[in-house]
């Protein structure tokens, strides 16, 4: 690096007039790695720590010495024990990802068509639709649990009338994990809806106008002209849905408390579990944290490649 | 008449949508001026009669402004380091030419990617064993500089890409090096994408709820509010009205916050989903 430090008269300059050469790395070499350390140390360094740990049973502290090959990763595929919770970690996870594209996404974009325009009453609904973004998971969380308990509820009257006594959805194995989609549905349908309004903003009016000049009625104007060209927002958002909907973890316990049930759990309510909570087997967690890494570099990346293609964040060209 | 029917149809979608956004909402800051008995028997409605005491208890603890000024630190010093740390990565990214300039800047997009999730358990044992931070702030700030480092470089650098050139010319021949037109140019003129990346750092920052969790202990005087709503959850257990006050206190900033700051949220979330 020395080497290629500042001021050395007799380096070739190749475009004079061009950008200046004197001093350029220096300048780098202040200004880039802080940015680069902090995000070693505190992003790279953990995935690979965690990599390694999922070879080991580790308790968290002295040197790693037990090795296990991967005899962690077989444990979480293959143990059924009632407490295992990786199987309904998976299952809550293809639940909350689901719900994400299918319900949340389509709602958004309905809501967008409907109240993209700049008018008072739009802006109005804009403005309530997107206002759950601002609060916290955990205080969503409980919001929810107050609005669905069986006794305090707004809903405890129906209850009483319509099944004769309290009913507590949180304590239903069967239907509590509902209630956390829901409330992923009520906290970032507005999000969504705010990225598709960005986008349809950009249309331009003649499109809209020349298509309904021809005939095409309000909702297919929407279908041919408006949706396929927000592709690149629709694209953008489905990413960020996935991403998030892979590592939801304060709305649980927001609504299941500290130590979610088996059916409330999802893959980072396992990894917290098992690393971090009670249990502090390391390298159980450290191999959930890699599948669960695995998933989302996979899926992040064949989407980028596949989906986003030429308007992938990694190829955009210098504007 | 089509047209009316059309609008029709848009309110009585948009409208109970509404109310089931506003709902919860409503009956939480409601439910804080209520007794118990009173909010069990009328759990949505306006308080019959108003009982200031829940919330006055609340705003007289010292608990509740511990937990605020810890978010406040929190969350100020992450937005600190996230600008200054971003900007001036992203900077080097759009004007300065070196060697291998793509792949470290594809190398933080990388932060875009990785669930935090996957890094909590080693990112604890790094904190606790080797930098000693446990139960400290800079337990929080750091991986949370680190995980918003992505986003805020990619935004940066885009900016930055479209402050005119002649610009940078005119400083070079008055003899102005790389860190001084960073600082003396770059930065002032960046302040609707600072703003921008801020607010959302802030936003992000202030409702983190994993990393307190595991990186702070059970001694609640440095917990941030998040936190703060779990453990007065624990402690109230069901007297709902005192934790809804208490959840309704925490809405005030962020609802306030929302507000002035729409615009700079709204920047941050879709700058870009009109491009391509």
């Amino acid at each position: 690096m020395s080497t290629a430090s500042t001021n050395q008269p007799n380096r070739p300059v190749r475009r004079p007039g061009r950008a200046p050469r004197q001093g350029r790395w220096t300048a780098v070499l202040i200004l880039l790695p802080p940015a680069l350390l902090i995000f070693t140390v505190f992003v790279v360094l953990p995935i690979l720590g965690a990599g390694y740990m999922s070879l080991y049973t580790y308790k968290g502290y002295g040197p790693l010495v037990d090795w296990q090959g991967i005899d962690n990763y077989v444990w979480l595929f293959t143990k059924r024990t009632l407490n295992s919770f990786f199987e309904p970690a998976i299952r809550n996870t293809v639940l909350l990802l689901a719900t994400s594209l299918f319900v949340q996404l389509p709602l958004a974009l309905l809501c967008a068509l409907l109240i993209y325009e700049n008018t008072p009453v739009n802006n109005f609904f804009r403005l309530i639709f997107f206002l759950p973004f601002v609060l916290s998971e955990i205080a969503t969380g409980l919001i929810w649990v107050f609005m669905l308990d069986g006794r305090n509820g707004i809903l405890a009257p129906l209850y009483e009338r319509f099944l004769g006594g309290p009913y507590f959805l949180m304590e239903d194995k069967t239907w509590s994990f509902g209630a956390v989609l829901l409330a992923l549905v009520w906290k970032y349908f507005g999000y969504h809806m705010i990225i598709y309004i960005a986008g349809l903003q950009g249309v331009p009016q003649e499109l809209i106008e020349s298509a309904q000049i021809d005939g095409a009625s309000y909702w297919q104007t929407a279908l041919h002209v408006k949706i396929p060209l927000i592709s690149y927002a629709i694209k953008l958002s489905v990413f960020f849905a996935i991403l998030g909907s892979l590592q939801v973890f304060d709305l649980i316990i927001g609504l299941y408390g500290r130590a979610p049930p088996e059916e409330g759990q999802t893959l980072a309510t396992f990894i917290y579990e098992w690393g971090l909570s009670r249990r502090q087997r390391y390298g159980i967690a450290s191999s959930a944290s890699i599948i669960l890494f695995t998933i989302s570099i996979v899926v992040g990346f064949t989407y980028q490649y596949l989906v986003m293609g030429e308007q992938s964040m990694f190829r955009r060209k210098k504007a | 008449m089509r047209r009316n029917l059309g609008a029709i149809f848009k309110y009585a979608f948009l409208t109970p949508l509404a109310i089931f956004v506003l709902l919860p909402i409503w009956a939480t800051v409601m439910g804080g001026f209520k007794t118990l008995g009173g909010l069990r028997l009328n759990p949505v409605g306006l308080p019959r009669t108003l009982q200031l005491e829940f919330y006055g208890d609340i705003i007289r603890s010292p608990e509740t402004w511990r937990y605020a000024l810890n978010s406040l630190n929190i969350s100020l010093f992450t937005v600190l380091l996230v600008l200054l740390l971003g900007s001036m990565a992203a900077y080097t990214f759009s004007h300065i030419k070196y060697a291998g300039k793509n792949f470290l800047f594809s190398y933080l997009l990388l932060g875009l990617m990785f669930p935090a999730a996957a890094a909590i358990v080693p990112i604890f044992v790094i904190n606790n064993t080797f930098l000693n931070l446990f139960n400290t702030h800079w337990a929080i700030i750091l991986p949370q500089v680190a995980f918003g480092m992505g986003g805020a470089v990619l935004f940066f650098r885009g900016f930055f890409e479209q402050l005119p050139d002649e610009l940078f010319e005119a400083a070079r021949v008055d003899g102005v090096g790389y860190v001084g037109f960073f600082l003396r140019f770059v930065l002032p003129l960046s302040l609707p994408i600072l703003a921008t990346v801020g607010v959302i750092t802030l936003v992000n920052s202030w409702n983190a709820f994993l990393l307190p969790l595991i990186m702070l202990g059970t001694d609640p005087s440095v917990h941030p509010w998040p936190l703060g709503l779990a453990n007065f959850r624990g402690e109230w257990s069901t007297e709902w009205n005192r934790i809804l006050g208490f959840i309704s206190v925490n809405l005030v900033p962020a609802v306030v916050f929302f507000l002035l700051a729409q615009r700079y949220i709204v920047a941050g979330l879709t700058g870009g989903a009109v491009k391509g």
